[in-house]
C-alpha cells in the first residue's frame, strides 16, 4: 500500500511539489482538531436544546453558551480555507489507479465520502444558517446535528488510518521535515501552510465581530453586529415573523401562573412593575454564532415564585403568546430558576422593551441559548 | 515510498468510525424533517463539488499563476488568492442578497459589497507587500 505522496505515485504528473504527507499531515491534524472542536460544542448544544433526561446545564458561568456557540461557528468558517487545502494537497491520491487495489484500500476509500461529503455539508448549510439562507428541503438544525455525526465517523476512521502516517510525518526527526527529493522544501511548506493560515485569519477578522465586540467594525462580513437591532441590541425572531401583533400584548395583557401553584393566579403589567426589580448584564447568544450584552431589568423568576407559593426545586415552563412553533415555551429548570439573575424582563437599557425583544415580558436568565429566552411570555406553568 | 499493512490502529478506526456512522445515518433517517431528497444530493453534491469545481480550478489558477508571477512573489500571490476567495465564496450570498428574513434589519445590517471590497483590499496590501519584499530578497540573493 502506498502510504506517501511521491513523484511516482499516478498523481504526481500534477505539478506542483506540495501535495506531499508532510503538508497533508499538517493540515490534516489542523482540520481534524477544528472538525473535532465544532463537533463537540455542536453536540453541546443539542444536549442543551433537547436534553435527555441524564443531562443538566448549568445557570453559570453566565457566558459559557456564547462562548461554546462563539467557538462553533468561528472554527467552522476559519475550517473553509484548511478543508479546501486539504483536498487539493490529497487530490492526486483521489486520481490514483486502480481505486480499489485491495480490500483495506477500499474500506479506507469508502470512509472518506462520509468525512468529505459531510464535512462540505457541515460548512456550507452552517455558514448559510447564519444567513438565514435555506435554499433546501431539510430541517436545517436535525440535517446538520446528524450529518456531524456521520461525519465524525468518517474523522474516526480516517485517523485510524492516517495516524500513525501523521505522526511520523510531523516528527520527522529534524525540525524542518528534510528537504526530500521531489517534495516541497520546508520554505515552500511554510509559505503554503502560512498562506492556508493567512486566510483562515482573513475569514475570522471579517466575522468574529458579530461575537466580540471590540472587532465588530473590522468585521465587515459579519452577518450580525452586536450593537445593531432594536434598541441597540440583534433580533433573531421579529415580531412579525413570529405572529405577534401589538394587539396581542395591549392593557388586556395578563402574565398567567398555573400549575403546581394553590390556585392560577394573574399578573397585570402595572402590578409586575411594582414589584421590587433586578437588573442583571447578560447576554443573548444565538445559536447562529452572534452575540451581544445587554442591560436588563425586570422581576426576578425566583420571587414571583415564592410570591405564588411554588415549591422550591420545581422546573417552569415559560410560553409565550406565539401561537406555535418550535420554541414557543421553554423549560427552566429548578437550578437555573434559583439563579438570581433569571429575570422575566420588562425593560432594556433603561427603556421598555421593543416590541422585537418580547414586549411586554420576557426571560432573559444567564448561561441560555437565546431560542430559550422566550419573549412575549403570557403564562408560567409550575411544574 | 513506504509500503505496509493496515495495522490494528486501521482497523480500530473503521470499525469505531463505521459504527458512528452507521449511528448518524440511523438518526438521520429517523428524524424528522430529514428531507432525504434534498438531503442527499447537497450532501454528495459537496463532495462532487469538491472533487470537480474547487480542485481542478485550484489547479488551473496554480498553473496559470507560477507562469505569470516570479517564483519568488508567487507564494505571497497564491496566500492573497486563497484569502480572497475564501473572502468571496462566503460573502456571496450576502452580497446578493439571497435568503434572510424580511423585516428584520438586525439581520445582515451592512452594505456587504463594500465590505468584500475592503476586506479583499486590506488582504492585498498584505499579500503584496509580503510579495514585493520576498521578491526584492530572492533578486539580492542572486544578484
Amino acid at each position: 500500500m502506498t502510504d506517501t505522496l511521491t513523484p511516482t505515485d499516478p498523481g504526481a504528473r500534477y505539478q506542483s511539489s506540495l501535495h506531499d504527507t508532510r503538508v497533508a499531515a499538517v493540515l490534516g491534524s489542523a482540520l481534524g482538531i477544528a472538525f473535532t472542536i465544532c463537533f463537540a460544542t455542536g453536540v453541546l448544544s443539542h444536549l442543551i436544546q433537547q436534553p435527555p433526561g441524564w443531562f443538566g446545564w448549568p445557570a453559570r458561568p453566565a457566558g459559557a453558551y456564547r462562548v461554546t456557540q462563539g467557538v462553533h461557528i468561528a472554527t467552522g468558517l476559519a475550517s473553509i480555507p484548511l478543508l479546501i487545502a486539504k483536498l487539493w494537497v490529497v487530490a492526486p491520491r483521489f486520481w490514483a489507479r486502480p481505486v480499489v487495489p485491495n480490500a483495506a484500500k477500499g474500506i479506507e476509500r469508502a470512509m472518506l465520502f462520509p468525512l468529505v461529503g459531510g464535512g462540505t455539508f457541515l460548512l456550507v448549510t452552517g455558514t448559510l444558517n447564519t444567513f438565514q439562507w435555506y435554499p433546501w428541503g431539510f430541517f436545517f438544525t436535525n440535517a446538520h446535528y446528524w450529518a456531524s455525526w456521520i461525519t465524525i465517523g468518517g474523522l474516526v476512521a480516517h485517523v485510524g488510518a492516517k495516524a500513525a502516517l501523521t505522526w511520523r510525518a510531523v516528527h520527522r526527526g529534524d525540525r524542518t521535515g528534510g528537504d526530500l527529493d521531489g517534495q516541497a522544501s520546508s520554505g515552500q511548506r511554510r509559505w503554503f501552510l502560512g498562506g492556508i493560515a493567512f486566510g483562515s485569519v482573513a475569514i475570522t477578522l471579517a466575522t468574529v465581530g458579530q461575537t466580540f465586540g471590540p472587532l465588530r467594525r473590522i468585521s465587515v462580513l459579519a452577518p450580525r453586529d452586536p450593537d445593531v437591532g432594536p434598541q441597540g441590541l440583534p433580533v433573531n425572531k421579529t415580531a412579525r415573523s413570529a405572529g405577534v401583533r401589538a394587539s396581542a400584548v395591549d392593557d388586556s395583557w395578563r402574565l398567567r401562573v398555573s400549575g403546581k401553584v394553590a390556585k392560577p393566579v394573574t399578573f397585570t403589567l402595572a402590578e409586575l412593575q411594582a414589584m421590587p426589580q433586578r437588573s442583571a448584564t447578560l447576554p443573548i447568544a444565538c445559536v447562529e454564532g452572534w452575540s451581544a450584552s445587554a442591560r436588563w431589568e425586570g422581576v426576578p423568576l425566583r420571587d414571583l415564585l415564592k410570591l405564588v407559593g411554588a415549591a422550591d426545586g420545581a422546573d417552569v415552563e415559560v410560553g409565550s403568546i406565539q401561537s406555535g412553533g418550535r420554541f414557543r415555551a421553554s423549560t427552566v429548570t429548578a437550578d437555573q430558576a434559583a439563579d438570581k439573575d433569571t429575570l422575566l424582563a420588562l425593560r432594556l437599557e433603561g427603556e421598555p422593551l421593543a416590541l422585537d425583544h418580547g414586549y411586554p415580558l420576557r426571560l432573559i436568565a444567564p448561561n441560555r441559548p437565546g431560542v430559550f429566552q422566550t419573549k412575549w411570555i403570557k403564562e408560567l406553568i409550575i411544574q | 515510498m513506504t509500503t505496509e499493512e493496515p495495522g490494528k490502529a486501521f482497523w480500530l478506526g473503521m470499525g469505531v468510525g463505521g459504527a458512528i456512522v452507521v449511528f448518524g445515518a440511523i438518526g438521520l433517517l429517523t428524524a424528522e424533517g430529514n428531507g432525504l431528497g434534498s438531503f442527499i444530493p447537497w450532501f454528495a453534491g459537496g463532495a462532487l463539488l469538491v472533487d470537480l469545481v474547487v480542485v481542478p480550478v485550484a489547479a488551473g489558477v496554480g498553473l496559470v499563476g507560477r507562469r505569470l508571477v516570479p517564483a519568488a512573489a508567487w507564494p505571497a500571490i497564491r496566500a492573497g488568492l486563497i484569502a480572497s476567495v475564501t473572502l468571496a465564496v462566503f460573502a456571496a450570498p450576502l452580497v446578493a442578497n439571497l435568503g434572510g428574513t424580511p423585516g428584520n434589519p438586525s439581520l445582515r445590517p451592512r452594505n456587504y459589497g463594500s465590505g468584500l471590497v475592503s476586506a479583499v483590499a486590506a488582504v492585498w496590501v498584505v499579500a503584496l507587500t509580503a510579495a514585493l519584499v520576498a521578491w526584492l530578497a530572492d533578486r539580492r540573493a542572486t544578484a
